[in-house]
């Protein structure tokens, strides 16, 4: 084989960025979406760090102070004190590690589970795509949140059940969704031309298929960071969540509400933040739809 | 290398129906036989939905036969075993008609071009670096240069997008290439260069042509022979020449009187 003798010139990222560039103003055209992306920023940065700047470490590890119970917000005690004498604001900071490490697990495990069996469906479709999809719409037909408290009731508390448990409710809307979006892109043309050339099914879906499908899923996905945390907040609510010393939204806004509405406090801040932390996410699925997914704009 | 296209018949899916269904379903391609001899170029032409395209995705094997069979260099395509009809695929190429829909949007024309190279790896056995040395090669030869390497599809124009089509296809080194109307989704201009290009590849390389076109002058400028196709059965074949001077069929001689004249004076949107 006769080789030219040339250099190569180096990968061009310019293109690339100049998208970026051209995505971001897109995104930014919409203010709610940027506030949607700083919020969820600000919370991915507190659940990094909270455990080096919360006023009161010992309180977060189960230590109870009972002289200072049920104190109101103060400059010392910010979101005022529970049943405990432990400082909410503490709790509060903590408890996003929990909501947004398991919202982030239960999506990228309902992707995982949920791209495999909707590629794999789409792809070959016939009777393996049948098989796959009957299972899919029968796990679909039962009340996911039925269905998560009792599997997570079924394996016993504790935050890895539960991620388990409401994954195995949320891989079937993906499995839906990618299966769909395979079976559009499957009759490019490009697709019969990595055929002709050869290609086998796996190169096929991971190079050709998967890459171009991402936009919808990376959308969908941020969207459902928001119930994924509503969702973990709701099973710690009900008490198959989080064991007890570990602070959660759930769990803190299911024991405050004995104390309602003397101590208002205990029930308000975790509420509120479950209800920012899941505004933020939806924000920031809208203004991603809109740059990566416009056609599916309302 | 040559084809033998050996009464080829394609029907599509006849709906599943009692035994009282009359639908047999439709019937592409009907009772089609060719020869397509080594390092010429074959022409076929034909009208939409005459299944020029059912023909070609039969010859690579990307859709079933319903009867006959297709031969290459006397192996018949249907009739091989996955690994070897993939060894083969290396050896048969095809340009699509459309070069907008047949580039992967999210792949550098890099990656393109050097897709071929690693589907076949255990033919050409490259290094990375080896196999970017070719890319920029191939690219070359098709009339593209090495600033275009790292771009995506989308950056290009429809010429230039054909231009990189030809050069994945070149990839592999094959001996056949099938070219599904390459020109037909570009400009009059652009088309010139484009077939100017196969046409100085094919004599670089000695390269097989079949290709297919409703353009009649496209296929006199670059064929040796030439079949009809009507509706799924071949009408006549046979030297260019001939088919062009004395067509015997009606619907042959329908075509040539469809063509347009390339003198503007005698265009019948000048009056006067």
């Amino acid at each position: 084989m006769t080789m030219i003798q040339t250099s190569l010139p180096k990968r061009d990222t310019s293109a690339r960025l100049e998208n970026w560039s051209r995505a971001f103003y897109r995104f930014r055209q919409s203010w709610l979406s940027v506030i949607g992306l700083a919020i969820v920023a600000v919370l991915i940065v507190i659940a990094l760090v909270a455990p080096l700047i919360v006023p009161y470490p010992e309180h977060v590890a189960g230590a109870t102070d009972t002289a200072a119970r049920f104190m109101p917000p103060s400059a010392e005690h910010w979101f005022g004190t529970n049943a405990l004498g432990q400082d909410m604001f503490s709790l509060v900071l903590v408890g996003s590690q929990v909501s947004l490490f398991s919202g982030l697990a239960v999506v990228i495990i309902a992707i995982a589970v949920g791209g495999l069996v909707g590629a794999v469906a789409g792809y070959f479709g016939g009777w393996i795509d049948e098989t796959l999809m009957r299972l899919t719409d029968l796990l679909l037909t039962i009340p996911s949140l039925i269905l998560a408290m009792a599997v997570a009731a079924a394996l016993g508390t504790g935050i890895l059940n539960m991620i388990i448990a409401i994954s195995i409710t949320w891989w079937p809307a993906y499995a839906r969704l990618i299966r769909g979006e395979v079976l559009v892109k499957k009759e490019e043309q490009f697709i019969t031309a990595a055929r002709a050339l050869g290609a086998g099914p796996g190169r096929i879906l991971g190079r050709h298929i998967l890459p171009n499908i991402i936009s919808p899923v990376v959308v969908k996905a941020s969207l459902d960071m928001g119930f994924a945390i509503l969702t973990v907040a709701s099973l710690g609510f009900v008490g198959i969540g989080v064991r007890a010393p570990v602070p959660e939204w759930g769990t803190l806004l299911s024991t405050a509400r004995g104390y309602m509405p003397d101590y208002w406090w205990t029930a308000l801040f975790p509420g509120f933040a479950i209800f920012l932390a899941v505004l933020a996410f939806n924000l920031l699925g809208d203004g991603l739809r809109d740059v990566l997914d416009p056609k599916a704009r309302r | 290398m040559s084809l033998d296209i050996l009464n080829v018949t394609k029907i599509f899916g006849p709906a599943r129906g009692g035994i009282l269904s009359r639908d047999e379903g439709f019937r592409a391609l009907d009772d089609v036989s060719l020869h397509v001899p080594k390092g010429s170029s074959f022409g076929l032409v034909g009208e939409s939905g005459s299944g020029k395209t059912t023909l070609t995705r039969c010859i690579l094997r990307l859709e079933n036969l319903t009867r006959g069979r297709v031969l290459y260099e006397g192996t018949d395509i249907h009739g091989l075993a996955q690994r070897d009809l993939r060894r083969l695929r290396a050896r048969l190429q095809i340009v699509f008609q459309d070069p907008y829909a047949s580039l992967n949007p999210r792949m550098t024309i890099h990656d393109i071009v050097a897709e071929p190279l690693l589907i076949h790896r255990d033919l050409f056995r490259l290094s990375a670096r080896q196999r970017s040395e070719r890319v920029l090669e191939l690219l070359e030869q098709v009339g593209l240069r090495s600033e275009h390497l790292f771009r995506y599809p989308h950056e290009f124009s429809g010429g230039q997008r054909q231009r990189i089509g030809i050069a994945r296809a070149l990839a592999s080194r094959p001996d056949f290439l099938i070219l599904d109307e390459p020109t037909s989704a570009l400009d009059v201009s652009v088309q010139a260069d484009v077939l100017n290009l196969l046409h100085r590849l094919q004599q670089e390389l000695g390269l097989t042509y079949f290709f297919i076109s409703h353009d009649l002058g496209v296929i006199r400028y670059i064929c040796d022979d030439v079949a009809v196709i009507y509706r799924g059965k071949l009408v006549e074949q046979g030297p260019v020449a001939e088919i062009f001077d004395r067509p015997r069929s009606d619907y042959t001689r329908m075509l040539l009187a469809a063509m347009p004249d390339p003198d503007p004076d005698k265009s019948p949107f000048r009056q006067s």
